[in-house]
């Protein structure tokens, strides 16, 4: 696969602060966690490398991207360079006037909010108490200046039976054209809580029952790139290709699951370029420092990442022999490093036949 | 606008940027949307900073070229100005 010139996207975690402490935030405790602060004119001087090497997007998140005071600085400064941007927000800071700022500056991408359920009693039990009300007040308000929100739905223990009310909610009274879904997974501060926050496999058969459903009575407005939602769409593949005699699928048999080191690069908010927020642990270099486009181009992690597409899966032991061999895509690579330390082997929490061996089930 | 005598310039929000395989596209980040070129535009575009009109830019190619520039390029950047001013992505200067 040919790599662009410099990378499409940046994601940036423009702070380590924030003013939860969700207990499954994939963020604290990982090494993004810095609790170092860039102050405003090195991200500013940033941008304007950005620009040079034609960067056409920044995602900003954090920690909480607003509880930055010179948040609209920043904007600003992502605006005057040319560049789109995103916001991944918990939402309970988003006021009128930010709001009416970001709409004005019609570089906004996305403004994501978080919200887990329907009320306070599955959204505050694992964000803590009164985040829901800010949360949905400050969705509402992005709404109200007509930004592009959206919302994502982090599925848990405590969520999983509100699921129904959490998409009639978002969907038919917030009036939200669609959300997306995601799952507590084993990083950050999930790692810690993963008893009290995680999924069992019982009860991710459960999740994948539920989001079938709630597709079905809101067609292309639910969406996943990872959890129950996204494993059910690929599982389901691999099943129908076995079922009509296949024995592979396009760009599987290989780790390629992951495309975003061919697109995609990160900063911590302490300026160390990762190759993303999830491999954070793998320092590229740093920023204002460093040159954006040689590291972009020939770093040696960033090369190793690109080439882990060619790993074919039969060279791992766990996955030799497996019937779904050639259906598979190994998983995130991220997810790979959090629970066995090595982003070049497939993730167990994506491997099917697992799945399927601790009594998983997909739905009828 | 007079795109034969005036001198276009790129705007602002406009960004040039080569894609993967050397594919090179115009990006509005106003408003999102990038526009492909073809191999010869990125040449042309790169004069766009309001200092050049029509004659000067395919004068500038024909240096490049060694004086072997195709009987069409005229018509080629014609159309190539008239489609991106029509896509926002330029304005004349004089």
């Amino acid at each position: 696969m040919r790599v662009p010139f410099s990378p499409r996207k940046i994601d940036i975690d423009i702070t380590s602060r924030c003013n939860l402490r969700c207990s499954y935030c994939y963020f604290f405790s990982s090494d993004g966690d810095t609790g170092v602060d860039l102050p405003l004119e090195s991200w500013l001087q940033f941008f304007e490398e950005c620009t040079r090497a034609a960067v056409l997007e920044v995602c900003l998140a954090g920690g909480e991207p607003l509880i930055r005071r010179d948040f609209r600085q920043v904007i600003e400064g992502v605006v005057r360079n040319r560049m789109r941007f995103s916001v991944l927000s918990n939402g309970t800071l988003l006021d009128n006037e930010t709001a009416a700022f970001l709409k004005s500056t019609r570089r906004c991408n996305s403004f994501q909010v978080s919200i887990d359920g329907p009320g306070p009693e599955s959204h505050d039990r694992c964000r803590g108490d009164g985040s829901f009300e800010k949360a949905l007040r400050g969705l509402q308000a992005a709404l109200r200046h007509g930004l592009p929100a959206t919302v994502r739905l982090t599925i848990h223990r405590h969520n999983l039976d509100a699921l129904d009310e959490a998409a009639r909610l978002l969907l038919e009274e917030v009036g939200l054209h669609s959300f997306s879904t995601n799952v507590a997974s084993y990083s950050g501060l999930c790692r810690q809580n993963s008893s009290e926050v995680e999924l069992s496999v019982e009860e991710y058969s459960r999740a994948m029952v539920r989001l079938e459903a709630l597709e079905r009575k809101y067609p292309g407005r639910i969406s996943a790139q990872a959890g129950p939602q996204a494993s059910l769409r690929m599982w389901r593949k691999m099943e129908k290709a076995l079922a009509d005699g296949r024995e592979s699928l396009p760009d599987c048999g290989f780790l390629r699951s992951c495309g975003g080191v061919f697109a995609t690069m990160a900063v911590r908010s302490d300026g160390t370029m990762v190759p993303c927020t999830q491999l954070n642990h793998i320092a590229l270099g740093e920023i204002n420092r460093d040159p954006l486009m040689e590291i972009w181009q020939n770093h040696p992690e960033l090369q190793r990442l690109r080439e882990r597409r060619d790993m074919p899966l039969e060279r791992f032991d766990h996955c030799r022999g497996c019937r779904y061999l050639r259906t598979c895509r190994g998983g995130c690579p991220a997810m790979a490093y959090n629970v066995i330390g090595d982003e070049n082997r497939p993730s167990p929490d994506a491997c099917y036949r697992d799945f399927l061996a601790a009594g998983g089930r997909l739905p009828a | 606008m007079n795109l034969q005598s005036g001198c276009p310039t790129a705007n602002p929000p406009v960004v040039f940027r080569r894609e993967n395989g050397g594919r090179t596209v115009l990006f509005n980040s106003d408003i999102g949307k990038s526009h492909g070129l073809d191999p010869v535009s990125p040449f042309f575009w790169k004069m766009l900073d309001g200092r050049y009109d029509a004659a000067s830019i395919l004068g500038a190619m024909r240096e490049e070229c060694e004086g072997c520039i195709p009987d069409t390029a005229p018509e080629h950047l014609r159309h190539f100005l008239a489609d991106l001013e029509k896509r926002g992505l330029i304005a004349v200067e004089c």
